[in-house]
């Protein structure tokens, strides 16, 4: 008969670098001269290359809209398409059939959208993560149909012109372009600060631990349902300013645009970026709008710019969940000191 | 009467096209326990190769076939290389968005590769119909209940005879049970999808001739596929030829009965078919009660 | 002398980042029966699941005189090599008779199969009884007992039984390892069972290894480990 000893353990090494603490300044610094840059941007480059910035902001709030819902709270949503149209034609129908004020329109778009988001999440909450994204694929897939339907008041296929145009006050002495331009810009700035800060706040943490292991955060106190409602309820609200600025951009809607393949290019852009990354939904929307010039520019045909799309997706998933994000991440973590 | 025995028959025409790629979809979630977004966009490829064959002068039925077995192979292989790599038995989700990622790729490489424009398909079956009554019934629907009763007794057969059959049902019941008994994985996945890739391709010819090849051209008998095999329940295969025929002939009765919902709204009401059944019974009429929590 | 059933050294073995087991060596001789005895968490489920290759280790593992590499649960399976789990792990919306035949994969001929099934029911009369009923519908005892003859239609050389009285009361716990103590003396098979309780494994083994946080504390044979006063007071409640 033999008895064995006891073991012991080896110790960590140290690291050279920056503390976490110091990182973290070099982010926000960072981010404060982006967003520098981005008020500066109508001077500096042309017209034309500003309204496709804008519209790569247009597509971050959509991706940010999705970050929220899916990649912290876990809630898989391919139906953001659904909201960000209600958030359109919300705008192009108060606006042009009923007088109201663009600011206003954009509210009671956002409004609209958060209500449809609820009216989708509470069936939601009874459901498997499965059969969460059946349904909004579904949503995603049916909404242009139901565009269709009421074509009196959208305007069907054809689409629904918006005026009176969207014209910046006198005194600014702005284009519509760029007034188009900066509202986005606020829009998006004010998303992405709401996010940000609810990601690190107590909410935020009950809502990263239900999508992590939403039963241990039951037995903890965490109110799952009031939580997942109300984040679904933001995220399709943030979705609904998207297509506030999507219409004030293009002063146009129409079903084409609204599709399945908007929701799951969205699901793309935060692929791309990572998913729980708030930066990352700028980037997302970044390559979502420049993506299809570069492989232009490569000698792609652009039809096969979806096909990249899904190729990347695959091997984001497989290769690099994290996104963009995760790779600056994995890329600073053997600087970082304790 | 006549109106609706006319309707009933062709709800049930298209009926057994939604039972054919409901089929497919619960071949793969009994495999793989997941669902695959993109088997539309699989099965609309594949028919488009099937087209092409025909523009080449494959005769149809040959090109058909040799279409089956192709989109087979391709299914296996689908599995093999980008879907397999991400499967978990445990969380489901990387796998779905992986067939986001096929969904864009394939309808996008269809565009590309074939054609954007739309392309017609002839039919295998016999033009003209039975006249029963007033109610015309086509011969190509009588030719599509054939088709749809032999793949049932098929699987059927293959399922409850046979020792893959059992295989298969042994690793669905208990996946790592059935790895310790030396089951292997592997082969019931790739069967899984291939089986259901191919059952797509046949239920893409077989709807072309109505649809039309075209990239979209499955996309609203994707959603009635997926109603049917919620209704029928995502594990059982005889509910999703039953639930197919149930939402053909529902979706013709309501078009026709309910002016209101009409076409533009029928998609939207099978969406709701889906979302009432899933929050009532979601296990289906005939699916089997899931011991994890739904 | 003939090869080892099985030889195992597990230098590490755990969950991600989490190390359960640590420089963990077993041995199984042909038709030997061990006791691998330890409280809960002690890691004892591990090593069954490292040895099957449903938990990666590092290490070297031999059947049968044989290094196994590349390690997969299929693979041990093929190699003689019967795992029955924790919780039974039947099939519950199979049959009975539905669950041996899946238990047979591995054999090649279709044939035998049919009277390996007979001679099942034979020795596990309760099964017999209950060929075409599905399988969750039998009582604890029997679906452990359903998942021993599994196992068993593989006719392999090593068993490996991980916690078979769970869940059971005392009196089938004793028919169990009756049945399991004949199945080594009549058929040869080696085996490896895991319990929790030390009293019913260490009645039919012949060696015993006691786990203590990841690690071997104590080996020897049944009736040293049974008169071990470490042993007694914490494992035969004595």
């Amino acid at each position: 008969m033999t008895v064995v000893a006891d073991r012991d353990h080896a110790t960590e090494p140290a690291r050279a670098g920056l503390t976490p603490v110091q990182w973290h300044r070099v982010g926000w610094t960072a981010v404060l001269a982006a967003v520098a840059v981005g008020i500066a941007l109508p001077w500096m480059i042309s017209g034309y290359q500003l309204s496709q910035v804008a519209g790569a902001f247009y597509l971050a709030l959509g991706v940010l809209s999705m970050n929220l819902v899916t990649g912290l709270n876990g809630q898989i949503s391919l139906g953001q398409s659904a909201f960000v149209g209600i958030g359109a034609y919300s705008v192009a129908i108060l606006v042009t059939d009923h007088g109201w004020s663009y600011p206003a329109a954009m509210v009671a778009g956002a409004v609209l959208s958060a209500g449809a988001g609820v009216v989708v999440a509470l069936p939601a909450l009874r459901l498997r993560g499965l059969y969460v994204a059946l349904t909004t694929f579904g949503i995603g897939l049916v909404f242009p149909s139901l565009i269709q339907k009421f074509s009196d008041a959208t305007g069907g296929t054809a689409g629904k012109t918006i005026f009176p145009l969207y014209v910046p006050p006198d005194f600014l002495g702005l284009t519509t372009t760029e007034w188009g331009y900066f509202v986005t810009l606020v829009v998006l700035l004010v998303c992405l600060l709401f996010v940000q800060l609810l990601k690190s706040s107590n909410a935020g943490r009950m809502i990263q631990a239900i999508r992590d292991a939403d039963l241990v955060a039951e037995g903890f106190g965490v109110p799952l349902a009031r939580i997942k409602v109300a984040t679904f309820a933001a995220s399709a609200a943030i979705a609904g300013l998207a297509g506030g600025v999507f219409a004030i951009q293009r002063q146009f809607v129409s079903p084409g645009d609204l599709g399945l393949d908007t929701s799951i290019n969205f699901f793309v852009g935060m692929a791309i970026g990572g998913s729980v990354s708030v930066p990352g939904a700028v980037v997302g929307g970044l390559f979502l709008q420049f993506a299809p010039q570069l492989t232009r520019h490569l000698g792609i045909a652009p039809i096969y710019t979806p096909a990249i799309y899904g190729a990347l997706l695959i091997v984001i998933i497989r290769f690099a969940r994290g996104g963009a994000a995760g790779l600056v991440r994995s890329l600073i973590a053997p600087l970082t000191r304790r | 009467m006549e109106l609706f025995s006319q309707r009933l028959v062709d709800g049930l025409s298209s009926g057994c096209i939604y039972a054919a790629l409901a089929l497919a979809i619960v071949l793969v979630f009994r495999a793989t326990g997941t669902l695959n977004l993109a088997q539309g966009e699989m099965a609309m490829f594949s028919c488009f190769f099937i087209w092409k064959l025909t523009d080449l002068g494959w005769p149809l039925v040959l090109a058909i076939v040799a279409g089956v077995v192709v989109a087979f192979v391709a299914g296996a292989a689908i599995e093999r290389v980008i879907i397999r790599p991400v499967e978990d038995s445990h969380d489901h989700l990387p796998v779905i968005i992986v067939t986001l990622g096929l969904l864009l790729a394939l309808d996008s490489l269809a565009g590309g590769l074939f054609t954007v424009d739309i392309e017609t398909l002839g039919s295998p079956f016999p033009s003209g119909a039975w006249h029963l009554g007033t109610v015309r019934v086509p011969y190509s629907s009588i030719g599509l209940f054939a088709v749809i009763a032999a793949l049932s007794g098929l699987i059927w057969f293959v399922f409850q005879k046979t020792r893959f059959g059992l295989a298969m049902r042994a690793s669905v019941d208990n996946p790592e049970s059935a790895r310790l008994l030396g089951i292997r994985r592997s082969r019931i996945l790739m069967v899984g999808w291939g089986a259901a890739a191919a059952l797509g391709a046949l239920a893409a010819a077989l709807v072309a001739p109505q649809t039309y090849v075209y990239t979209g051209m499955l996309q609203g008998v994707l959603l009635y596929a997926f109603t049917a095999a919620t209704l029928g329940g995502f594990d059982s295969p005889a509910g999703a030829v039953l639930g197919g025929l149930l939402v053909g002939v529902l979706q013709a009765m309501v078009s026709g009965y309910v002016h209101f919902i009409g076409n533009d709204l029928s998609l939207m009401t099978a969406l709701v078919v889906i979302i009432v059944v899933l929050m009532l019974k979601p296990t289906g009429l005939f699916g089997r009660p899931d011991s994890r929590r739904l | 002398m003939s090869a080892a059933a099985l030889e195992a050294s597990i230098d590490r073995a755990g969950y991600g980042r989490l190390t359960v087991l640590r420089d963990v060596e077993i041995e199984v001789q042909s038709g030997e029966v061990v006791a691998l005895l330890g409280a809960n968490g002690a890691g004892k489920t591990t090593i069954l699941r490292a040895i099957s290759g449903l938990v990666r280790m590092r290490g070297h593992l031999a059947v049968g005189g044989v290094a196994v590499v590349p390690k997969s649960p299929e693979r041990m399976a093929r190699l003689g090599v019967g795992h029955v789990p924790q919780g039974r792990g039947t099939f519950p919306n199979l049959t009975v008779r539905e669950n041996l035949v899946a238990g047979g994969a591995v054999r090649r001929r279709r044939a035998d199969l049919n009277s390996d099934i007979e001679r099942w029911s034979e020795v596990f009369p309760r099964l017999g009884e209950r060929m075409n009923q599905h399988a969750g519908q039998l009582s604890g005892g029997e679906q452990q007992m359903l998942a021993v003859a599994r196992a068993l239609m593989g006719r392999p050389r090593l068993l490996l039984l991980d916690e078979p009285s769970l869940g059971l009361a005392p009196a089938v716990v004793h028919e169990l390892f009756d049945k399991l103590a004949e199945l080594n003396r009549d058929l040869g098979t080696a085996m490896l069972i895991v319990e929790q309780n030390a009293n019913a494994a260490l009645r039919v083994a012949h060696r015993g290894v006691v786990l203590e946080a990841g690690s071997v504390v104590m080996t020897g044979s049944a009736e040293e480990l049974s008169n071990a006063p470490r042993v007694r007071q914490a494992y035969l409640g004595v």
